[in-house]
């Protein structure tokens, strides 16, 4: 716990605040009562303009994989590290990931049965075709997180509170369907105006984006700004070496905005319930995951920006019964292929396998 | 009860009616799914689909109705209801030298995107020397290869394993 205080105090420090109350959406507003020179402002002015069409334009799966990526490579370091035991190969051996020689350790077992349990469960989400990708993190922290474009992990705490494999498809569910609803992307998009128009500002030399921007270097800053000056519409191309210092700016603060908010009340609820559907479809009873959400207590570490726990079972309660109601009744007609439409008390809990209960 | 009728309309809030006739396409979702010459339990697999494979739809068997009888390449058998879907997966936004363009779960399978590791650039986000400066552990390069190692243990996951893993599962229902 210290830890991932420690982390979030200096993503903190890095990320410096969010701008909300003083990035201008209104461009023509920036202009009055500001001493500079024409240029200078019609130059803000395109920028600002810029930042806006980049916050615009649709969300590829390359820039996903890339943001997803970036923010992936902060979960795992603010979470302790990966329960793996890595790979000596060289770089080249290592962006080869079907190939790589994986020891055949009791961690790498864990992670080996970890995927297969989420890759059948991502099999049956909107998204069955993205390389998904299932890690437990090695802190005692009770929290389960996702990341774009097929991130998931658990932490070990929370694995200590899993009792049986429904339990943990339920929780591996909830993250992929953050992934498949895209809820990351409202984080992201705004993160990347605001960050855009900070930079703007900053070389227009206001203080909103001076202070905003206070922890980068003026290097930096000059190579972020180059790459906003070469942008000219359409997809962000976050994956190359000229956009380096934009992927830095936008993940840096997205982590931080993350960390301090997470994701909209409603976007949790809506998560559990797509979760739900994943779970049931995959055979597992549904009792595994609501069990756990029910035992946690409010508010504790990662589930403190989620709804309350009674909260997040009583809407799952309320959809099982629904949906179970709709389908017998003339209501509407209900999918015939929903997962709740049979007896789902029926369906399984399944024991863990021995890999994961020795990890714990 | 107010509360949780808003928690109710949320979170059926999305959710659509259905009214699907013989003949209409629906979508396979799970990997390896088997198209079964019978609802027998030892029937015999006529094809295994994969996610997003489209197939028509038949309707549910009178006297099993978990199990839905569906025509795909020429071949007619029985699928488990829970493999289906009225809906196709989503589709995905890439980007080619002619602008950004959406494909179906299915091209997009096979354009090689979806097999990504760690890109270059989230590669090269933490390998960055101001990334590695704290006492954080492990470092910003640390995680870069132990997400690596991660992403090979995953990648490295067959078809057959999780096809094994969705019979474990749903074994007992059939």
């Amino acid at each position: 716990m210290r830890r991932a205080l420690l982390s979030l105090a200096m993503l903190g420090l890095l990320a410096c605040a969010a701008a909300s109350g003083f990035m201008k959406g209104d461009t023509s507003s920036i202009v009055s009562g500001v001493a500079e020179s024409t240029t200078t402002v019609v130059g803000l002015t395109q920028d600002l303009s810029k930042c806006d069409q980049i916050g615009a334009a649709e969300v590829t799966f390359d820039e996903e994989r890339t943001i997803g990526g970036a923010v992936a490579l902060n979960w795992v370091q603010q979470g302790g590290g990966l329960l793996v035991d890595v790979s000596t190969a060289d770089g080249a051996a290592l962006a080869s990931p079907r190939t790589l020689g994986i020891k055949d350790t009791p961690r790498n077992r864990l992670h080996k049965y970890l995927n297969v349990v989420g890759k059948n469960l991502a099999s049956r989400s909107t998204r069955p075709t993205l390389q998904w990708t299932f890690g437990v993190l090695d802190t005692e922290v009770v929290n389960a997180v996702s990341a774009p474009g097929g991130y998931v992990f658990v932490t070990r705490g929370l694995l200590k509170r899993v009792s049986n494999e429904a339990a943990l498809a339920g929780v591996l569910s909830h993250e992929i369907a953050h992934v498949t609803r895209k809820d990351a992307f409202a984080i992201y998009q705004k993160t990347k105006v605001d960050q855009c128009k900070s930079l703007a500002y900053a070389k227009a030399g206001q203080k909103e984006g001076t202070a905003v921007l206070r922890a980068y270097s003026p290097g930096f800053i000059n190579q972020a700004y180059a790459a906003l000056q070469a942008f000219s519409g359409g997809a962000l191309d976050l994956n190359s070496a000229a956009n380096s210092a934009l992927l830095t700016l936008f993940s840096d603060e997205f982590v931080h905005r993350y960390l301090e908010g997470g994701y909209a009340r409603d976007q949790e609820i809506q998560a559990d319930a797509t979760g739900l559907e994943i779970t049931v479809a995959s055979g597992y009873s549904p009792r595994g995951f609501m069990d756990l959400i029910g035992g946690l207590p409010p508010g504790q570490n990662f589930f403190a920006h989620h709804p309350p726990p009674s909260d997040r079972v009583a809407s799952m309660k309320l959809l099982l019964g629904k949906t179970r109601m709709a389908s017998t009744t003339a209501s509407g007609p209900a999918s015939p292929f929903s997962p709740f439409s049979q007896d789902v008390t029926q369906l399984p809990l399944l024991p863990l396998h021995d890999e994961l209960a020795a990890a714990r | 009860m107010r509360k949780s009728l808003g928690l109710l309309a949320l979170v059926l809030g999305a959710g659509a009616a259905w009214a699907l006739t013989p003949g209409d396409r629906v979508y396979v979702r799970g990997r390896d799914v088997a198209v079964l010459q019978s609802t027998a339990t030892n029937a015999a697999t006529l094809v295994k689909l994969q996610p997003g494979e489209a197939v028509v739809w038949r309707g549910a068997d009178k006297k099993k109705p978990t199990w839905h009888r569906v025509e795909t390449g020429g071949k007619s058998g029985f699928v488990y209801f829970a493999n289906l879907s009225s809906t196709p997966p989503a589709s995905e936004l890439l980007t080619s030298p002619a602008g950004a363009k959406k494909v179906d779960a299915q091209a997009f399978a096979s354009s090689g995107a979806a097999g990504k590791a760690l890109t270059e650039g989230a590669i090269r986000y933490g390998n960055q020397d101001e990334k590695n400066k704290g006492e954080l552990r492990p470092t910003m390069k640390e995680s870069v290869r132990q997400t690596q190692t991660l992403e090979a243990i995953a990648a490295q996951r067959t078809d057959a394993e999780i096809a094994a893993q969705a019979d474990r599962v749903t074994g007992e229902q059939r």
